[in-house]
């Protein structure tokens, strides 16, 4: 029985769950499971549904379970499968060490890599089972877990130059276009922040851990905040070859806002980025080539016009 | 109001909307007009009440407009997760499912009878041996009531794999969760372990694909058994759904367009058509077919030749050729792009500063999406495909009448 969509997995029984498994609760912590659980409305439906449960019993203003047992699901087969599967994922032994494979001996995977062919992923990816990445990724996720400053030997991707820093790791960072990890870290010196900085789990030559730890402030959104754009790029994207629904699919992972012209048949859209992304963008805006326009702001589109006009001057003697 | 309820029994019901909100977000209520306006009204509440902060609206010339505006790079979890959790159920479902776990729990192998019985007693109602019965066996289904036979009775016991004794990590369910298919499922294990993403962020991360997982698993499950299925596709040129007899072989993902297509071998086709996921809206699993492994073989020796989904057999491929100008003083980095981009193709440094690409492809229409991501390095395209060489010039044309203005109606000096 593989099917996603079940109520055994749902938000209801999952605040029931919880509920008689923390009872006697009074309504205000009740109403907190709900909203902790479910859904905006779900307080207005399950409230009065539980009146109606007969193994929970309200007396008072409090909610008691008449269950014998804490409520424990088993795993389900789906479940099982899908650890299965991940299990046998390349990138599974740099984040379970103590998974205990005998429990889901006979258990099919619900998938198997192979049957997957991403087509446009770079060929450059990180070599996932490379000893000292799985080695280096475990110190470096234990460092994060603990905030501890670790040393980091690191080759550079600008000029391949090697560096040595010392690092608070904070969050990873997984591309699946470039099927690469990165992490998040806050550069120390002599005891402060420094900087934070994004580095390539690849270009990594070493990690040497301590047990240093780090009590000041760390304010990672803060530094990420500082490459969002002021000015969202705006584009009119034009009902030609598909145009629309092939960029408004392509740039979902954006944050955008679009409006659609129903006279024109144009849609206008804005989509914010951050400072980092920029070349990114522009190369995927001029891979729509004439069926979109880029309106601004003024100095991406001067980065989009020099492109157009270089292109025109290395084609000259073919397109007259 | 009395008809609307948050739970709904058919995920399907809301998926285009989720995806329409998304995807588009410049769509009006007059837009779906696929459904009725009061259908409308239901779905587009039940949307905003599962994804809650995620989903805005704002009012444009042609009425109000719902859409959710999201950094995928920035959440923690996929927030179209929380849909899955929406699936209705009668107050028997839920009362039998917390009676029998109750039941089960700690007990040793339990007769029907001995659970009906105890039901009854817990629930101070009546319920049939037939309809717990039918619990047990869906439960049993789902893997969490183990059955035995024992002469002519059944015996039930509770499932005896909890998440707990896997020793699986916290950080595996949370990672697995965002960047695997079926994430959702994990995000089900991450429920139980009452976890919590503090540590990853996903870049170039479509969290929309997640809607076509039910569908995928499917054809997932058809691809294991080597079988056929039937689809009902939307075709989008006929805007019309049609019913296709097709045999799945693999599953195209594309990670820089987020789309997702199965590839199949149909019946009267010369080549391996795809279908994107998102097209389908539903499956039925058919009968095995003795071909799989003859035309997975075939498949993937089209798959070397194929830049992405022109999967053509029994033809030449065709050559083609770009000639780029490349600062190999400042732009080493384009090389590199060429290296990791261009999918088997050469790479041949042929003068200082000059670089050409060539390759040998069914069909050299896939390349000029790509081709012009090089807009103002091209020096020039070679190739036996003229008519689409020639597209690809008369698109630079029309570039530059667009924005240079001595050259038409440009927009920029």
């Amino acid at each position: 029985m593989n099917n996603l969509f079940s109520e055994i997995f749902g938000c209801y029984y999952r605040v029931v769950q919880e509920i008689v498994n923390k009872a006697p609760l009074s309504e205000i912590e009740v109403q907190k499971i709900i909203r902790e659980n479910g859904f905006a409305e779900s307080c207005f439906y399950i409230l009065p549904m539980l009146q109606e449960l007969p193994f929970i019993e309200k007396k008072g203003d409090k909610y008691y379970s008449l269950l014998e047992n804490k409520i424990k699901l088993p795993l389900t087969n789906i479940e099982k499968s899908w650890l299965k599967a991940i299990s046998l994922d390349e990138r599974f032994s740099l984040l379970s060490k103590e998974f205990d494979g005998s429990l889901l001996d006979g258990i099919s995977p619900l998938y198997d890599q192979k049957f997957f062919k991403y087509y446009d992923r770079y060929s450059d990816g990180d070599n996932f089972s490379d000893i000292s990445y799985i080695r280096y990724f475990h110190k470096i996720n234990k460092a994060m877990d603990n905030r501890n400053v670790i040393k980091v030997i690191y080759r550079s991707p600008k000029n391949d130059k090697i560096t040595i820093g010392h690092y608070i790791p904070l969050k990873f960072e997984f591309s699946s276009k470039d099927n690469k990890f990165r992490f998040y870290s806050a550069r120390i010196r002599n005891g402060c922040v420094d900087d934070y900085v994004c580095l390539n789990m690849c270009r990594i030559l070493d990690v040497r851990a301590s047990n240093e730890n780090f009590e000041g402030v760390l304010d990672l959104e803060k530094y990420i905040e500082k490459f969002e754009m002021e000015e969202p790029v705006i584009v009119e994207v034009y009902d030609k070859r598909n145009a629309i629904e092939r960029f408004m699919v392509e740039f979902s992972s954006y944050k955008k806002y679009s409006e659609f012209d129903r006279l024109t048949n144009t849609c206008k859209t804005k989509i914010f980025y951050r400072k980092t992304e920029e070349l990114e963008i522009l190369i995927k805006l001029l891979s729509f080539g004439p069926v979109l326009r880029v309106l601004g702001p003024e100095r991406f589109l001067r980065l989009f016009l020099y492109r157009v006009q270089k292109q025109e001057e290395l084609l000259e003697g073919i397109l007259n | 109001m009395s008809e609307y309820n948050e739970l709904i029994k058919n995920f399907g019901r809301i998926r285009d909307y989720m995806r329409d909100f998304f995807v588009f977000g410049f769509k009006t209520r007059s837009d779906f007009s696929y459904k009725s306006k009061r259908t409308y009204d239901n779905e587009r509440r039940r949307v905003e009440n599962y994804l809650g902060d995620f989903l805005k609206w704002d009012y444009s010339g042609s009425g109000k407009r719902v859409f959710l505006s999201v950094d995928s790079s920035k959440i923690t979890q996929n927030p179209f997760y929380r849909a899955y959790k929406s699936k209705s159920f009668t107050k028997n479902d839920i009362v039998l499912h917390f009676l029998i776990i109750d039941i089960l729990t700690g007990s040793e192998w339990l007769s029907l009878d001995d659970i009906v019985d105890k039901v009854n007693e817990k629930s101070l109602e009546c319920f049939e041996p037939q309809t717990v019965r039918n619990k047990l066996k869906e439960y049993s289904g789902y893997g969490i009531v183990e059955v035995k036979k024992d002469k002519k009775a059944y015996f039930y016991s509770l499932g005896g794999c909890f998440v707990e004794d896997s020793g699986i990590s916290s950080d595996a369910v949370v990672y697995f969760s965002e960047a695997t298919p079926f994430g959702v499922i994990g995000s089900y294990i991450a429920d139980r372990m009452n976890l919590k993403n503090t540590k990853f962020v996903f870049k170039h991360h479509f969290i929309v694909n997640t809607l076509e997982d039910n569908i995928l698993l499917d054809i997932i499950a058809a691809i294991f058994e080597e079988k056929r299925v039937e689809i009902e596709n939307y075709s989008k040129r006929d805007e019309v759904l049609k019913k296709l007899d097709i045999l799945p072989l693999m599953i195209y993902i594309s990670v820089q367009t987020g789309r997702r297509y199965v590839v199949a071998q149909a019946p009267g086709k010369y080549r391996f058509a795809v279908y994107r996921l998102d097209y389908i809206k539903n499956v039925k699993i058919l009968d095995r077919d003795e071909n799989f492994q003859y035309e997975l073989d075939s498949l993937r020796t089209c798959v070397e030749a194929a830049f992405s989904t022109a999967l053509i057999k029994n033809i030449k491929p065709e050559h083609f050729e770009m000639t780029l100008y490349i600062n190999e003083k400042t732009e080493n980095f384009v090389i590199k792009r060429l290296e990791r981009e261009g999918r088997g193709g050469n790479i041949e440094k042929i003068d200082e500063n000059i670089y050409k690409y060539s390759v040998d492809i069914y069909d050299t229409n896939e390349l000029t999406t790509w081709i012009k991501t090089f807009t103002g390095r091209i020096i020039k395209l070679e190739g036996d495909n003229k008519r689409v060489i020639q597209l690809f010039y008369e698109d630079i044309k029309t570039m530059t009448q667009m924005y240079v203005p001595s050259r038409g109606e440009g927009i920029y000096e």
